[in-house]
């Protein structure tokens, strides 16, 4: 992209891009701080008085901007003012939003800014991640001509519960009036307090108030080999209800599709985890709990719908005719109204005392004294032998598939695909990593395969629904609408066509029998 | 990057005016932008307060360390100068002495193109061999044109040059500027817009001393004149231009 040429050419020229900060500890007086106003007076005009306000760092949930090397902030210490973004590496600014407050960038007015954020922002929202209260005032150095040469900005930072994280003076000379700018800047260099350092203000920031930009961090847990097997998918249950509890917040208020994805596949787990534990568990356990994970399951699957929809509805413009354009937001509208609808069900029981006992219950599941015979047996043994049926399984029903299978075949085979990959992600403690690994990847070729395959039915049928749903007067949306259905169908065909060479590409891998040979073995004895 | 030009084979038409006040909406909208004088008069270079001479003169057209070093910034943000030098008055035997195909113009902007997301040009007035190159690499030239006869009949010529030339790859767009509603001229040539479609931008920049003041403030309009009658023509002006450059949605 070309913010990384930018940065790159830029760096050498000593131009815009030289960026100085001069800092000094928390523990800096007010003295000290005047001190520097005084000396700066003398070169420099003021440009704004003292000013107080507090300033925001916007990424999405996961950082996607920060992990793109870009950053977002806002002050409200200029009036009015507009997000900036920033080259998170040297500070570069690389544009400034017009919007006051960051939204979806599909709001955005077509420009290059929105060209170069599109990829990373997706439909995402954006949240302030960080806040600091900053005081500071700001200088402009300039010649005869009054031409700017440099601004000086002087900031002191502090967490909002009072806490100082220090002091700034970064000048920023305008690009190609550094050497104007070089006396000025040794002989504030020479103050005692003051430490001349190139770096970035965000970077240095985040820091100091103990902020990791990182997508959320999973949560860490570790199996144990001795453990029994209802000990094992008792603890595996345990964590993934944890995982589900840390997205619920991003569901409620609907931040994120990211929370709701993430949701899922721990409730997918879970799902997976109770039909292995089922010889293990007592059946008045089992069933409601099988009956409740079911029904969450149903529960969030309209609103992830909307989320994929959505999601790709930015990605995958290329499929639209141009023609049919205009009609876009129409459906955008319908699509984030629908949305609407499915997060606020979700909310509903989200929120109730019912649906805190069903996850209670399964996580206060005592295995000590309510579990069946087999339970008590080897993690390791029983999980070895759960992966060797699952495997055994997929095998025979992907032999099965044809070119002209039903789509239910397809999407049955796409679940064995998915319960094999959940104990073996599950329970990839207990076997030796590089097998696992291997196998996991062999698995998910096969799983992206299928999920695209499932991708297209549920955007096609969902096209064809609001294509029956539309009245008279909208006859060219649902003509559009039927053209990308149909193309869809097609694509589907040829899926399916595909399958039979690809499943056998899966069966033998060109590298060893991974997936084969972990199933094949006899690793129950080796304890 | 976008390649905007503001070009006029007449002198004195609101070339420089609109140059500086289109390169500061874009870079207001958040792109980086950068405004290149190619006019040795120095007038683009003057309104933004930037000395109008360039270490190496012409020699930048070679030296791609010596043009990034030439680029100043200015008093906005994302928006950057490329001042004028007197050496510029010569800019035709150095582009005479290359063949076409190796254009130093064009190979400067395809150095800068990387670094910025918009490139306006102030262009000096005349019909020449930078004419030429600049129809060959710009992405829209944009000729100013006053409502008058003659004008118009200049106009003509520019896009005769331009097809006998072959030079139509960059599109070719006109406004009014200095159009004055109290002159019957203006008036009538005004109202048939109608006629002279998709050439003519629907956009009327009036002929305002607001205006003229740039020289006295030596910045863009609408830093010391937000909001008034030609603040907001030249906010149209640029709505169409990214119109053009961005029709809707196709920018994926
Ligand atoms: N809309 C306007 N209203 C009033 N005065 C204007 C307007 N536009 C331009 N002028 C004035 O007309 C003069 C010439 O304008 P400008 O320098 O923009 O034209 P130009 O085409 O760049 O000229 P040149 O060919 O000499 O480069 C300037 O003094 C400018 O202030
Ligand atoms: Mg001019």
């Amino acid at each position: 992209m070309g913010s990384d040429q930018a940065v790159s050419t830029d760096c050498d020229d000593g131009g815009s891009m030289r960026r100085n900060h001069l800092f000094f500890d928390p523990s800096a007086t007010v003295a000290d701080i005047a001190a520097v106003g005084t000396l700066l007076g003398k070169r420099f005009l003021p440009l704004q008085e003292a000013a107080e306000g507090v300033w925001e760092l916007f990424d999405t949930p996961d950082w996607a901007l920060w992990q793109a090397g870009m950053d977002l902030q806002r002050s409200t210490v200029v009036a009015d003012s507009q997000c900036q973004l920033r080259d998170c590496r040297v500070g570069l600014l690389l544009g400034t939003l017009p919007t006051n407050l960051p939204d979806f960038v599909w709001q955005l007015p077509p420009s290059p800014l929105r060209q170069r954020l599109t990829p990373v922002w997706g439909v995402r929202a954006m949240l302030a991640q960080v806040q600091f209260g900053e005081g500071g005032r700001q200088w402009a150095l300039r010649n005869d001509a009054g031409k700017l040469l440099a601004t000086a900005h002087y900031r002191y930072f502090y967490l909002l519960d009072g806490k100082m994280l220090g002091g700034w003076l970064q000048i920023e000379p305008c690009r190609g009036y550094h050497r104007s700018v070089e006396p000025v800047l040794q002989r504030l260099g020479k103050h005692k307090r003051w430490q001349s350092q190139q770096g970035v203000l965000s970077a240095q920031l985040l820091a100091a108030a103990g902020v990791t930009p990182a997508p959320p961090q999973m949560v860490s847990f570790r199996l144990q080999r001795r453990m029994s097997a209802a000990g094992a998918v008792q603890a595996m249950m345990a964590h993934q209800i944890t995982i589900m509890r840390q997205q619920q917040v991003g569901m409620v208020d609907a931040i994120d599709s990211e929370f709701l994805h993430r949701y899922r596949i721990a409730v997918r787990r879970i799902r997976s985890l109770l039909k292995l534990a089922q010889p293990l568990m007592p059946p008045e356990l089992y069933d409601p709990a099988t009956a409740f994970f079911r029904m969450l399951g149903g529960l969030t699957t309209p609103a992830r719908d909307s989320d994929v929809c959505l999601l790709n509805f930015v990605t995958g413009r290329g499929w639209i005719p141009a023609a049919a354009l205009p009609h876009l937001t129409l459906l955008r509208a319908r699509l984030e109204s629908e949305r609407n609808q499915a997060y606020q069900a979700l909310r509903q029981v989200l929120l109730t005392s019912d649906y805190l006992r069903g996850l209670q219950r399964l996580e206060r599941w005592d295995v000590s004294d309510d579990c069946t015979a087999l339970g008590t047996q080897h993690a390791v043994l029983f999980i070895t032998n759960a992966v060797q049926k699952q495997y055994r399984r997929l095998v025979r029903k992907g032999k099965r598939i044809h070119t002209q299978s039903p789509d239910n075949d397809l999407h049955a085979l796409r679940k064995e695909g998915k319960r094999l990959r959940y104990t073996l992600d599950c329970f990839a403690g207990l076997f030796p990593a590089s097998e696992v690994q291997g196998a996991l990847r062999q698995l998910k070729q096969l799983q992206e395969r299928l999920g695209d395959f499932q991708d297209l039915c549920v955007q096609e049928e969902r096209l064809r629904a609001q294509q029956a749903s539309l009245d008279i007067s909208e006859q060219e949306v649902g003509a559009l609408l039927l053209q990308v259905a149909d193309g869809m169908t097609e694509q589907r065909q040829q899926l399916r066509e595909e399958f039979s060479s690809s499943f056998h590409r899966f069966l033998k891998p060109k590298k060893g029998h991974t997936l084969a040979k972990l199933c094949a073995g006899k690793r129950g004895g080796k304890e | 990057m976008k390649v905007l030009a503001l070009y006029s084979l007449k002198g004195g038409v609101g070339k420089t005016t609109a140059a500086v006040n289109l390169a500061y909406l874009a870079a207001q909208s958040g792109a980086r932008t950068l405004l290149w004088d190619l006019d040795p008069q120095g007038a683009s270079s003057y309104y933004l307060r930037v000395a109008d001479k360039v270490k190496g003169g012409r020699k930048i057209l070679h030296q791609t360390d010596l043009l990034e070093a030439a680029i100043r910034g200015t008093d906005w943000p994302l928006l950057d100068l490329l001042p004028a030098d007197l050496s510029y008055r010569n800019l035709e035997i150095e582009l005479n002495a290359e063949r076409k195909r190796n254009d130093p113009l064009a190979e400067s902007i395809r150095h800068l193109r990387h670094d910025y997301d918009y490139l306006v040009l102030d262009c000096p007035p005349g019909i020449s061999r930078l004419s030429e190159s600049i129809f060959a690499c710009a992405d829209l030239v944009l000729v100013p044109t006053i409502p008058t006869v003659l004008a118009m009949r200049t106009l003509k010529r520019v896009i005769d040059f331009r097809k006998k030339h072959g030079l139509t790859k960059s599109r070719l767009r006109a406004f009014f500027s200095m159009a004055d509603q109290r002159k019957r001229m203006h008036k009538e040539l005004m109202a048939r817009i109608d006629q002279m479609q998709p050439l003519m931008f629907d956009v009327r920049v009036p002929q305002l001393s607001e205006v003229e003041l740039m020289g006295e403030y030596r910045a863009p309009l609408h830093t010391y004149r937000p909001g008034g009658r030609a603040a907001v023509a030249f906010d149209a002006l640029w709505d169409k231009i990214v119109a053009l450059f961005y029709p809707q949605g196709g920018e994926e």
